[in-house]
């Protein structure tokens, strides 16, 4: 019998009177509530818990802290749930995750043979050639690559996420936390605690278990805190990332709880390192931390004899410790000379625990993939021997937790004496404090936590007298080698990834000398666990390499997050924004094919059937009766002010002052490169007040545009956007005046409403402004009216309109009738480079204005025209092939590309536009457009406009009222 | 009626009375609920106007209505109606849910007197409150609006919308401008979250009655 539950522990942190049943890997075990899974299995002596990722070695506990990656498993629709933090419930069925043929018999395994033709990169250098058996290699190789599998059917969660506000943020409730936070609790500021632990206390519950000082301080903190009132302690959350402003997401299993502190406390401890060694990463090997939670938490023996390997005074304590619960400790191998550790030996030895000095374990052996001996040699390679052993606890060294300080923009340097990496320069408002600040004693960390509190107070404007930071140890805590490379490799510096010695020194061979390098291309440090148990072991190998100082190595930055987040909690409440036009609910009704147009949600089309004969109904509507469409989406900017004019001369390239009241014209903005922006419709309600339009894309910013000019210059000037208090319709085609009138007493005639008029007046008894502008190539009114009423409208509009046959029509068919029209669409018909002048714009530039944005540009622009904007036809029906985006090309080169297409039923044919070099914009020349499957089609050149080319439909339907009566 | 809540629809699944609230359609009532859950009720029936240009600020002195002097500050005026100073020369003038004192003014016709321009202002205007109304508004407000003062209108982002937010306090709860086009997403939002911790939707009525119940309490 190996492992076992212990009789109660003192502080043990499982509820012996609630038994929970779960099944691992098919089997049923019993465990207690509070267990986790790790412990569970442990306490039913099942070491062997996982298979690691590379070459599929049994694995077992290591950190019991979620420090390492060993453990993970498959649970139902969850995966990579790492065993050291997930508690053990009725309904748990887990499996590992990374095995094929399951955990005892995974045939994967077979890998370990070939470990030797596997090094760091071999997929770089084995699988090139041949080449045709790449996708081969490449299939299998992305087969057993990655951890976990993901159900995709899994059923969707929405998670809340929640902002909190907070002077001080305290990370870690261990000894300097909680001591920091019962400093904060004397001035009443707002303090939030988070620890990752089911329970705060930190190392009170291993490190100090026996402390009967430090015992009764924590009873009397924890009572204290809890009951304040005013601390909020959040329990199995992690800090996952710092960012701007002391933001710090803490990420816990029911959300994220969105953290912007004031100031913030690191007391985030130290990860404890391990040893390597051949095979160091069989199940029985652990941390003597782990050891030491296993026993205290949840009152479980890891082993029945244990050794211990010392590179430092913990390492007897923890001996002490583990032999006084129960725990059988045969030896201490001390990696170096235990006189220079004081009383703790004597201690050690009045236990009856063997100890071996200067000696290091150069082998570990295993039966049934556990753990069964150690093979020493003494420092000076003079004797060797063997030691049966179910259980080798490594305490040699310790790293510091400070992947959120570094985050943070904190300095951390190496201390040689320490021979730990200790935080020198932080931002203001941070603080660190504990062993990551560099104490150790248990007096010392609460002090250097009451400083820490004194100086994130101070901070905070509160006056506090300045606590003394208590010195920082000069004695090391960690050794400066645990490393003892064997030949036969297997000795882990990397557990994730199953990384040896050898693959680092390959690495550092082939020129990846540094350690950021040696990072990307060993992956050492990449795995789930982000090489909180590796990174300084592989430190200390490139500097062994390099024959420099750890010191002068430096480190990597870990990145967030501190341990992996589940996609569901990043993705909250998938909250996902949409606009909704006020005529939307109308739109469903009539049950249209609503899609995403950037934000906004918009009609493509309404008839039922196929996408394509929907277009055309609704296409024959407009162009034979009437049409109706939400145009709600576009911008609408109100200017009011002294000023209005001078600001849309200076916003806008075409000239104002001309334009009468009660008139409209069409717009478009550049940018100072003279690239156009924007378009649109300005008019004009009074000297001083204009009422514009901008694209649905652009609409925010053409008011951000307009509002910077206005400040810029000092102008006199107000400037609303009422893109969403306006709803917008266009009511188009021959009858489109005939349906109006019955809603309206507005003066429709074309002597009292012309083209490109505005009127102001009731329409279904709501105010609105009416445009006739349009932008389909037909006699159309476009509306204007308060967004509450624009569904009114909308239905008004759609009943009288019944008996001449009105329809609604989407976008799809918009953009069709645009295209015969010529009008361009910006963004699709244009693009980040385009000018005026290439898109048949440049009458609307008036550069002999005073003033106006892109003015220079334009004046070298014009005369340097490269390409221009072309309408294209192809006669062959069949061809509807050519697609957005399809180049044009000229012997082999490119000589243009297609920005609009589609069937036109009005030309019989596949019209377009494209934006073509100078030398094809003739008329009638041929254009070769390569479409997707490598092909060549023929198009002619023709004129943008192919509908309406003289705007007679446009502009008046005086002719279809004469003949309509 | 020639106006139509935004946030109908969002009511449509709920047997709700729809009724009229100055012009609009809208949700007025479900069941008489009590302050003692979260509730979430769609205001935006509430009638809004914009008075814009250099003159607003003396012609609505001379209409009995006194500006705020700072920016995105709000006067309280009678029956729970206010005017917000938006910007240097945009003043909006707000509906309280009582009947208003100022039907005049907020049922002017969009126009212009002399130099000033006024505009009718669509928006859909949620009303959120109850026992765990802070932690609702934290979920989606990244701003501590603990720190937030009396009075003050505060454009801000929630739930991924622009929003104007302020706080009431009879009955104690936030009211949330946004735009038309993002209300029924807000709501939405809000809905889940509300019903998630025991609360009710309540229509334009319940929630005036719910005022009521605290202004004669208060």
């Amino acid at each position: 019998m190996g492992a076992k539950r212990l009789p109660p522990q003192p502080n043990e942190w499982i509820d012996r009177g609630a038994r929970v049943n779960f099944v691992f890997e098919g089997d049923d075990y019993v465990g207690y509530k509070g267990d986790v899974v790790s412990t569970a299995l442990l306490a039913n002596n099942t070491a062997v818990m996982a298979r690691s990722f590379k070459y599929h070695r049994p694995r077992g506990i290591l950190s019991l802290a979620n420090h390492d990656a060993n453990v993970m498993l498959t649970s139902g629709d969850r995966t990579n749930i790492r065993a050291d933090v997930e508690v053990i419930t009725d309904a748990g069925n887990y499996r590992a995750v990374n095995t094929y043929g399951g955990l005892r018999y995974d045939f994967a395994q077979i890998l370990q043979v070939f470990s030797k033709v596997l090094p760091v990169g071999f997929y770089y250098k084995a699988f090139y050639r041949p080449r045709f058996l790449f996708p081969l290699w490449e299939r299998l190789i992305r087969t057993m690559a990655g951890l976990g599998k993901v159900d995709t059917r899994a059923e969707s969660v929405r998670v809340p996420r929640r902002n909190r506000f907070c002077d001080v943020l305290i990370i870690g409730g261990g000894v300097a936390g909680l001591a920091a936070a019962k400093r904060c609790l004397a001035e009443s500021v707002d303090v939030v605690i988070v620890d990752e632990n089911a329970r705060i206390g930190g190392t009170f519950d291993y490190l100090h278990a026996n402390d009967e000082f430090a015992q009764a301080d924590k009873h009397r903190l924890l009572d204290e805190l809890q009951n304040s009132g005013c601390i909020e302690i959040l329990t199995r959350h992690f800090a996952a990332g710092y960012y701007a402003d002391h933001s710090v997401p803490l990420v816990g299993p029911d959300g994220i709880v969105h953290v912007h502190a004031k100031s913030v406390i690191f007391a985030t401890g130290l990860y404890e390192q391990p040893a390597v060694f051949r095979n160091n990463d069989l199940p029985g090997i652990m941390l003597a931390t782990a050891a030491l939670r296993l026993v205290h938490r949840y009152a479980v023996a890891p082993c029945n004899n244990a050794v211990v390997l010392a590179g430092n005074d913990e390492a007897y304590t923890a001996a002490i410790d583990l032999h006084t619960a129960g725990v059988g400790i045969s030896a201490i191998v001390d990696l170096a000379d235990p006189h220079a550790r004081g009383d703790v030996v004597n201690a050690a030895l009045a236990c009856g625990i063997q100890i071996i000095p200067n000696t290091f374990v150069t082998d570990a052996r295993s039966k049934g993939g556990r753990l069964v001996g150690i093979s020493l040699r003494s420092k000076d390679g003079a004797t060797t021997q063997s030691l049966d052993c179910d259980g080798l606890l490594m305490s040699v060294g310790w790293a510091p937790a400070a992947g959120l300080l570094y985050q943070a923009g904190g300095r951390l340097e190496y201390d040689a004496e320490l021979g730990q990496v200790v935080p020198c320069e932080l931002p203001p408002g941070l603080v660190a404090a504990g062993r990551l600040n560099g104490v150790f004693a248990y007096a010392d960390k609460v002090n250097d936590g009451k400083a820490a509190a004194a100086a994130a107070l101070a901070y905070l404007g509160v006056a506090v007298v300045d606590e003394s930071r208590p010195t920082r140890e000069s004695r090391t805590h960690s050794h400066a080698y645990p490393i003892a490379p064997h030949a036969q490799g297997k000795d882990f510096v990397d557990f994730d990834e199953d990384l040896q010695i050898n693959d680092l020194s390959v690495a550092f061979r082939e020129g990846f000398d540094s350690v950021e390098l040696m990072k990307r291309y060993s992956t050492i440090g990449m795995g789930p666990s982000q090489g909180k148990t590796s990174n300084m072991n592989g430190v200390r190998i490139l500097a062994d390499l390099q024959g420099a100082q750890v010191q002068a190595i430096g480190v990597t930055t870990p990145r967030p997050f501190t341990y992996p987040v589940e996609m569901g909690l990043l993705a909250g409440r998938r909250v996902r924004r949409q606009w909704c036009t006020p005529m939307h609910d109308f739109h469903v009704a009539q049950q249209a094919d609503v899609q995403e147009a950037g934000t906004w949600l918009r009609p493509m089309s309404y008839v039922l059937g196929s996408p394509t004969s929907a277009i055309e109904q609704e296409y024959n509507c407009v162009r034979q009766a009437v049409g109706i469409i939400d145009v709600s989406t576009l911008g609408k900017i109100e200017l009011f002010g002294p000023d209005a004019c001078v600001l849309l001369e200076y916003a806008y390239t075409c000239a104002f002052d001309k334009l009468k009241q009660g008139m409209t014209r069409y717009i478009f903005m550049v940018d100072s490169s003279g690239t156009l922006v924007d378009d649109g419709v300005a008019a004009r309600l009074a000297d001083d007040h204009f009422y514009i339009t901008a694209t649905s894309s652009h609409a925010q910013a053409v008011v951000r545009s307009l509002q910077q000019y206005a400040d810029q210059l000092g102008y006199d000037v107000s400037i609303v956007d009422r893109t969403f208090q306006v709803a917008a319709l266009n009511l188009a085609g021959p009858r489109s005046r005939e349906v109006l009138a019955h809603l309206t007493d507005l003066d429709l005639s074309e002597t009292g409403f012309p083209y490109l008029a505005i009127r102001e007046g009731t329409v279904a008894g709501i105010q609105a402004r009416f445009m006739r502008v349009g932008f389909v190539g037909e006699f159309g009114f476009e509306i204007h009216l308060p967004a509450s009423s624009g569904g009114v409208l909308w239905d008004a509009l759609l009943k009288v309109g019944k008996s001449v046959g009105i329809g609604a029509f989407g976008v799809e068919a918009q953009r069709l009738l645009r295209l015969e029209k010529g009008h361009l669409i910006f963004g699709q018909d244009t693009d980040g480079t385009t000018n005026p002048f290439e898109a048949n714009l440049g009458w609307g530039v008036r550069l002999s204005k005073a003033q106006f944005v892109g003015k220079h540009s334009l004046s070298i622009l014009k005369p340097r025209v490269q390409r221009k904007l072309v309408g294209f036809t192809t006669s062959d029906d069949e061809r509807r092939a050519i697609r957005e985006c399809h180049l044009i090309i000229d012997n082999d080169a490119i000589a243009g590309r297609v920005t609009s297409v589609a069937y036109s039923p009005h030309c019989q044919a596949v019209i377009g536009l494209a934006m073509v070099d100078n030398a094809f914009t003739e008329i009638g020349t041929e254009l070769s457009i390569r479409v997707s499957d490598g092909s060549s089609i023929t198009a002619k050149v023709s004129a943008p406009a192919l509908y309406d080319s003289d705007n007679s439909r446009q502009k008046s339907n005086d002719a279809l009222d004469q003949a309509t009566g | 009626m020639t106006r139509r809540s935004p946030l109908l629809s969002a009511y449509a699944a709920s047997a709700f009375e729809l009724g009229e609230v100055y012009g609009m359609q809208i949700a007025l009532r479900a069941t008489a609920q009590g302050l003692q859950s979260n509730f979430l009720a769609d205001l935006s029936a509430l009638r809004r106007r914009l008075f814009i240009g250099a003159g607003a600020a003396q012609w609505l002195d001379q209409h009995d209505i006194p500006t705020p002097v700072r920016l995105l500050e709000y006067t309280e005026l009678d029956e729970g109606a206010i005017i917000v100073r938006l910007h240097r020369q945009q003043y909006l003038l707000v509906d309280g849910v009582q009947n208003s004192s100022y039907d005049a003014l907020l049922d002017l016709p969009e126009s212009r007197d002399d130099n000033v321009l006024i505009l009718a202002h669509e928006a859909a205007e949620i009303a959120c409150g109850g026992p765990h109304v802070a932690a609702v508004m934290a979920e989606f407000c990244a701003m501590d609006l603990g720190t937030v003062g009396e009075n003050v209108w505060l454009p801000t982002r929630f739930a991924h919308c622009e929003v104007a937010l302020r706080r009431v306090d009879f009955p104690a709860h936030y009211r949330i401008v946004c735009s038309p086009a993002d209300a029924r997403f807000l709501f939405g939002v809000l809905e889940e979250v509300t019903l998630e911790r025991g609360g009710v939707i309540v229509g334009f009525d319940d929630f005036r009655a719910l005022a009521n119940w605290e202004d004669e309490t208060s």
